[in-house]
């Protein structure tokens, strides 16, 4: 079968500026798109210029957008594509300045990595790791920091400041790891600044987009588990969850006005310019004033009380 | 059809008209909900973060409710919908999470035993009671109206916990949406995220977020936007004009809950579905409505 393939085409030294090429190829059941870009640049026009490596969809050097998803080019089949849009379109993976064609620098992800200092420290040489921790060290260590995630990150998108799935991946693979004398402290670190764990929206857009299935956003709500139960620095994501749990534990339900407050930590400069906001939710009867305890109110003090005693052993 | 009806906390807080349509327009098409008056919040995911056992316990309390009511669950928050299938799954394919649950509900006399699950009206809406019968209820095709869906994150990812559809590219709203007589237009936000989560502990960010969907659907030409979960809703309605400093430009674009969208192609009259009750007003559709 003859397939279009719209492939997006930059390279700084020539005039002609971001655009996008069209080409046929022939595909079949087999065909990766990779193999539609392999044919155009041995067969087409040699100056395409594009990232591969394994074709297995272990190295991760091939992540581009595919007709609108961040994807692998070795793990994406060609007549699928065609199949779902008629075309295939392939383009630089996005939020990273492009190189050339399809080739992106992934420079401010290494950055991130770097900075977290991606290395087991220890003065223990040959402490083993203890065999329950395998699974979820081994899981978290099949990142192969393709940049799928990070590209597809909301929060990377608003501040390229924030580490993003990636870098919070890698944090959790070491923090876990009871050999690294740093562990839990890695996490503690995190909190209040840019790249906490408590920035992550919980949109899974790179639990669902990473080619590994390595669970970014699984690490990432693990971390903010360890960094509730181990840190003393509190930031607005930590107050926002305890406070929930509080309302819960009294009235069964959210306070939703005074959980706004509380994650606020009272702060009046937070407070004062909410109010606009507040007034309009108000004014069409939004804004929750009086929470009153849920039916089952007793029953969910006496589960509370059941489960911190099992907890307490 | 019938199913224990589990409204969520800001469904019966801030969206009460979220309620209020969801059982005027069940009733209209003879879907029976019974509401579960004694469940508690489901935890949002916040509070199996401060404390996994107490969420898991009072989750399995809430479903055992409705095991013992006979009936599935039905929610009209895609949080809601997360976090009561995340501890239905982790309780029914882990017997020692079931067994510690169970010791906790065993305080009120209750267990639970798996034998419930937990859906979305939206998803009842699609497959159990069917677009083609839904046509049928339709008494004011919504023609002049182009509408953008909005699914929001946590009723499509993670699709181990969901796996309704595609969530790369669902279709159960555009397709509710074009069996009320409306025009459902594509945008590439559609599937993206609304900046709730955030929204209280990192505005500017959050705002940023909820601006992309916002613009995009604008361009396309939407009269309006719609969406299954009140916790989008309220990102999208109650702060619209706070993202309007990343959408290049005043948007105004109403947002409707997805049963008050049906209930207005299926003769409902505004009053009915709480219409009043939105931050932004939805007046510019209705106009191409009535």
């Amino acid at each position: 079968m003859r397939a279009k393939v719209s492939v997006f085409r930059f390279n700084r030294d020539e005039a002609a500026g971001p655009h996008y090429d069209e080409f046929f190829v022939d595909v079949t059941r087999g065909t990766t798109v990779l193999d539609c870009l392999t044919q155009i640049k041995d067969e087409q026009d040699g100056s395409l210029t594009f990232r591969s490596s394994c074709r297995v969809g272990a190295c991760g050097d091939c992540a581009t957008k595919i007709n609108g998803q961040a994807s692998l080019t070795c793990k994406t089949r060609a007549l699928k594509e065609l199949e779902e849009h008629g075309y295939i379109r392939v383009e630089p993976l996005p939020g990273f300045e492009v190189t050339r064609d399809l080739v992106v620098d992934l420079e401010p992800l290494w950055e991130h990595i770097e900075e977290i200092g991606p290395w087991i420290e220890t003065r223990e040489h040959g402490k083993r790791i203890p065999f329950e921790l395998i699974e979820k060290v081994q899981r978290a260590s099949f990142c192969n920091l393709c940049g799928i995630c990070h590209s597809e990150c909301p929060v990377v998108k608003a501040d390229p400041g924030f580490g993003g799935p990636a870098t919070l991946t890698k944090v959790y693979r070491f923090a876990i790891d009871d050999r690294d004398s740093r562990g839990v402290k890695r996490v503690v670190k995190l909190v209040g600044g840019s790249t906490s764990p408590f920035r992550c929206l919980r949109c899974y857009l790179c639990e669902e987009a990473c080619p590994r299935s390595v669970g970014p956003a699984e690490s990432t709500a693990a971390l903010r588990r360890l960094a509730m139960r181990n840190g003393t620095i509190v930031e607005a994501g930590i107050r926002h969850a305890r406070a929930m749990t509080k309302d819960v534990c009294r009235y069964g339900k959210l306070s939703e006005t005074a959980l706004a407050v509380r994650t606020w930590g009272y702060n009046p400069l937070a407070i004062l310019r909410a109010i606009p906001l507040a007034l309009r939710l108000w004014l069409r009867g939004k804004l929750v004033w009086r929470t009153e305890p849920i039916g089952g109110i007793q029953d969910i003090k006496k589960i509370i009380e059941a489960t911190e005693k099992i907890q307490d052993g | 059809m019938r199913y224990a009806y589990y409204a969520g906390c800001v469904t019966q807080g801030s969206a009460r008209e979220l309620d209020q349509s969801t059982l005027t327009v069940a009733r209209r098409l003879g879907i029976e909900l019974e509401k579960m008056e004694s469940a508690s919040c489901c935890g949002a995911g916040d509070i199996d973060e401060v404390n996994l056992d107490l969420s898991r316990a009072l989750n399995a309390r809430t479903l055992a409710i409705a095991e013992q009511l006979g009936l599935n669950i039905l929610t009209v928050c895609n949080t809601c919908t997360l976090t009561l299938r995340t501890v239905n799954q982790d309780l029914k394919s882990n017997p020692d999470l079931m067994a510690k649950a169970n010791r906790s509900l065993s305080e009120i006399g209750l267990q639970y035993r798996g034998g419930v699950e937990v859906t979305h009206f939206l998803w009842v809406l699609v497959r159990e009671f069917g677009i083609d019968q839904l046509k049928g209820y339709v008494s004011n095709p919504l023609t002049e109206l182009k509408v953008a869906p909005f699914y929001g994150c946590q009723i499509l990812r993670p699709s181990k916990r969901l796996g309704f559809e595609n969530p790369r590219r669902p279709e159960s709203l555009d397709k509710i949406i074009a069996a009320l007589g409306a025009k459902p237009v594509d945008y590439e936000g559609k599937t993206k995220c609304c900046g709730f989560f955030i929204a209280l502990a990192e505005e500017k960010t959050a705002m940023s977020v909820l601006g992309q969907p916002l613009s995009d659907a604008t361009r396309t030409g939407a009269d309006c936007m719609v969406t299954p979960c009140p916790l989008c809703h309220l990102a999208l309605d109650a702060w619209q004009s706070r993202a309007e400093q990343w959408t290049g430009g005043k948007i105004r674009l109403p947002i409707f809950h997805l049963p008050q969208l049906i209930g207005l192609a299926i003769g409902l009259q505004p009053y009915e579905l709480g219409l009043d009750r939105h931050v932004l007003p939805v007046d510019s559709a209705l106009s191409r409505i009535f």
